[in-house]
C-alpha cells in the first residue's frame, strides 16, 4: 500500500515536472520566431523608405497632386513581399509664422489592417525646392 | 527480509536515477532559457543598431538636400554639384530642419546630436559651409551659406593625389555680355596665366569650362596645366553694361601654402560642377561637422562624419 502510494507520488511528480519542462520550450520556442521576424519586418521597412526616398518618390510628393502621390505610393508598395501587409502615411510640413504645420497629410493602405503585431518604421525627407519637410511612417505585418 | 533488502535497494537507485535526470532536465532548462534571453538581447541590439543606423544615414543625406549641395564619390572621382548664390536662406533652412527633428524625429529612446571636429555639441545652424575630401584636406567652401564666393583649396603637400580637377559653370546668369564678335580666347587672364614649365614646383591639371547655355567658353591654356604658385585671374564680364555683372576667376596662390581656386562674382547666378580625379579610391567626401544619433539603452549610438 505505501509502496503504491509512493510509485503513484513519484509518477505524478514526474509528469507535473514534464508538464512544465515542455510548456517552459514551447513557450520559448514559439517567441524566438517572433522576434527574429519582427527584426525581418524592421529590415524590409527600412530598406522600402530608403529606396523610395533615394528614387525621389518622397520628395515628388511634395509638388504634386494627392491623387499622384497615392498612385505612386501604391505602384512602390507593390514591391513589397507577398506575405507583407502595409500602409504608409506621409505627414508633410512647412514653416508657418513660428510653428511648423501639416500642410498635406497622404495616408495609403496597401492592404486593411487586421489586428495583426505590426512594426513601424519612420523616414524624413526635405525639399530644398518647396522648403519643405516631410515625414513617412510605413507599418508592416505578416499577413 | 532479503525480498525487502532487495526492493529497498531498488528504490534508493529508482529515486537517484530520477533526481538525476530531473536535475538534468532543469538544468537544460536553465541553460537555454538563459541562451534565449542571450538572443534575445543580441536580437534587440541587433534592431536598435539597425534603427540607429537607419536614424544617421537619414539625416546625413538630408544635410546634403537643406545645404543645396550634392555628392558623389565613384571610384577614383568626386563630384560635387553646388548652385550659386544660395537660392534660399540655407541657415534658416538648417534651423528649421533641426526643430523638425526635435519635434518629429526623436524620440525618449534616441537623441540626435551634431558635434563639431573637436567633439562639441553644436547647434545644426554652425554647421561649418565646407565639404572636405578627406585625408587630402581639400577644401572645398564659402565665406558663408550665402554661397557668395566659392574657394577650393588644397595645400601644396597633397597635389601629387591630385590627378586633374575639372570645373564647369553652366546656366550663367546673365548671359555673356554681347558681343557681336563673340571670341572667348580674347578673355584674358591678369597677370598673365602661367603654364606648368621645367621649373614649375607645384603643376596640376585643372579644365575649366564656362557657359551661359548659348555660348561657352573652355580655357584652353589650363590645359598645359597651371603653375600653381603664380596667381592668375580672369573677369567674364555678363550681361548689359549697366547691369553690372561678372564672374571672376582666379587660380593659383590664394594663401601662404594654399592654393587652387577661386570664384566670385557679382549680380549673377550659376550652376557649378566640381570634379576632382584622384589618384586613390581611399578618400572620403564629408561635411566636417560629425551627426551623432544615442540610444539611451544598451549605450548604443553612431558617431561619423556627415
Amino acid at each position: 500500500m505505501k509502496k503504491a502510494f509512493v510509485l503513484t507520488l513519484d509518477a505524478l511528480t514526474a509528469v507535473v515536472l514534464l508538464g512544465l519542462f515542455l510548456t517552459a520550450m514551447s513557450m520559448e520556442m514559439n517567441q524566438t520566431p517572433q522576434r527574429t521576424e519582427t527584426a525581418f519586418l524592421q529590415k524590409i521597412g527600412q530598406d522600402f523608405l530608403t529606396s523610395i526616398d533615394k528614387g525621389g518618390i518622397l520628395k515628388g510628393l511634395l509638388s504634386q497632386s494627392i491623387v499622384q502621390s497615392e498612385q505612386d505610393l501604391l505602384e512602390n508598395m507593390r514591391h513589397l513581399p507577398a506575405n507583407v501587409g502595409a500602409n504608409i502615411t506621409v505627414i508633410i510640413y512647412a514653416e508657418q509664422g513660428q510653428d511648423l504645420v501639416i500642410v498635406n497629410p497622404i495616408e495609403m493602405p496597401f492592404v486593411e489592417y487586421a489586428g495583426q503585431d505590426t512594426v513601424r518604421t519612420i523616414r524624413v525627407f526635405v525639399s530644398e525646392e518647396e522648403l519643405q519637410f516631410g515625414i513617412a511612417y510605413l507599418n508592416l505585418w505578416y499577413l | 527480509m532479503k525480498i525487502i533488502k532487495k526492493v529497498g535497494s531498488r528504490g534508493v537507485l529508482y529515486t537517484i536515477t530520477t533526481a538525476l535526470i530531473i536535475a538534468s532536465l532543469m538544468a537544460l532548462m536553465s541553460d537555454y532559457s538563459t541562451r534565449q534571453a542571450d538572443e534575445s538581447t543580441q536580437l534587440t541590439k541587433l534592431m536598435l543598431g539597425s534603427k540607429i543606423a537607419h536614424i544617421w544615414e537619414d539625416i546625413a543625406e538630408d544635410i546634403y538636400d537643406v545645404t543645396n549641395i550634392s555628392v558623389e564619390k565613384n571610384g577614383t572621382n568626386a563630384t560635387i554639384y553646388d548652385y550659386l548664390p544660395a537660392e534660399y536662406d540655407i541657415q534658416s533652412f538648417l534651423i528649421l530642419y533641426s526643430r523638425f527633428l526635435v519635434e518629429f524625429y526623436e524620440t525618449p529612446d534616441i537623441s540626435i546630436e551634431f558635434l563639431d571636429t573637436g567633439g562639441g555639441d553644436i547647434p545644426l545652424e554652425d554647421l561649418p559651409p565646407m565639404i572636405m575630401i578627406l585625408p587630402f584636406n581639400i577644401r572645398y567652401h564659402y565665406p558663408d551659406y550665402g554661397k557668395r564666393e566659392l574657394r577650393i583649396e588644397v595645400h601644396t603637400e597633397n597635389f601629387t593625389a591630385i590627378e586633374r580637377i575639372t570645373i564647369n559653370v553652366s546656366e550663367i546668369y546673365p548671359l555673356f555680355r554681347y558681343d557681336p564678335n563673340f571670341q572667348p580666347e580674347k578673355f584674358n587672364w591678369a597677370p598673365a596665366f602661367q603654364p606648368c614649365g621645367m621649373s614649375t614646383i607645384n603643376c596640376l591639371d585643372l579644365r575649366l569650362q564656362f557657359s551661359d547655355g548659348v555660348r561657352t567658353w573652355i580655357c584652353h591654356e589650363c590645359e598645359m596645366g597651371f603653375d600653381a604658385d603664380h596667381k592668375s585671374s580672369l573677369i567674364i564680364n555678363l550681361g548689359i553694361e549697366e547691369a553690372n555683372s561678372w564672374i571672376q576667376i582666379t587660380l593659383g596662390k590664394l594663401g601662404l601654402e594654399e592654393r587652387l581656386v577661386m570664384v566670385e562674382f557679382l549680380n549673377s547666378n550659376m550652376t557649378v560642377r566640381t570634379d576632382f580625379h584622384l589618384n586613390t579610391t581611399e578618400f572620403y567626401i564629408n561635411h566636417i561637422s560629425k551627426l551623432r544619433v544615442n540610444a539611451t539603452t544598451f549605450k548604443m549610438y553612431k558617431e561619423d562624419w556627415i
